[in-house]
């Protein structure tokens, strides 16, 4: 086995091992806010596969082209847990700010 | 079959965890298991492009990425004043 499919076999298998931790933490959280941590272990495993497959096949129309949805999928993952904790806050208090009586940690300055 | 092909089947199975959740919990919870879903259909096309070695089908992941994307925005707004 070579160098190259040496780092291929590793990374397939930590991009495949993150989404199953993924889908387990789906499953294991116990609220909203817990499980939406799992979307971004997600992101990062198809971004393993997609490196995986460009260090196979290097620059390349697949190559490049996996790079390009690691990216799409990487720059989209964040707006869309951001929007979706957005939504559950919507949903369970009506509005996103802070609501008069809920406790806010004070940052330390 | 090689790595890839089964590294692919190994993704169907967090698919139907997927599939499976939204079912039994809050429709909001439904939604991270679309976003999860949509990040796992996208690796489940990008590795069958490497097993049939077709590199055209690459193109297949990279358009479900950025549609699952807009999907996930439309559900989120669905979500936020429906039910």
């Amino acid at each position: 086995m070579t160098v190259v499919g040496v780092v291929v076999a590793v990374l397939l298998a930590l991009g495949v091992g993150l989404q199953l931790v993924a889908a387990l933490g789906l499953v294991a959280m116990r609220d909203t806010f817990a499980r939406l941590h799992y979307p971004g272990v997600s992101g990062f495993g198809l971004a393993a596969i997609a490196v995986a497959i460009f260090v196979r096949e290097g620059f390349s129309m697949i190559g490049d082209k996996a790079l390009a949805t690691a990216a799409v999928t990487l720059l989209a993952g964040p707006v869309l847990v951001h929007v979706t904790a957005r939504a559950a806050r919507v949903r369970r208090l009506g509005d996103w700010k802070v609501q008069p009586g809920e406790r806010v940690e004070e940052v330390e300055r | 079959m090689n790595e890839w092909g089964v590294a692919a089947l190994v993704l169907f199975a967090v698919l139907a965890v997927c599939l499976v959740l939204p079912a039994l919990f809050d429709p909001i919870d439904g939604l991270i298991a679309l976003e999860i879903a949509g990040t796992t259909g996208t690796a489940i096309l990008l590795l069958l492009a490497e097993f049939v070695n077709r590199q055209s089908f690459v193109d297949l992941a990279l358009v479900f990425a950025l549609l699952s994307f807009v999907g996930a925005l439309v559900f989120v707004r669905l979500l936020e004043r429906g039910t």
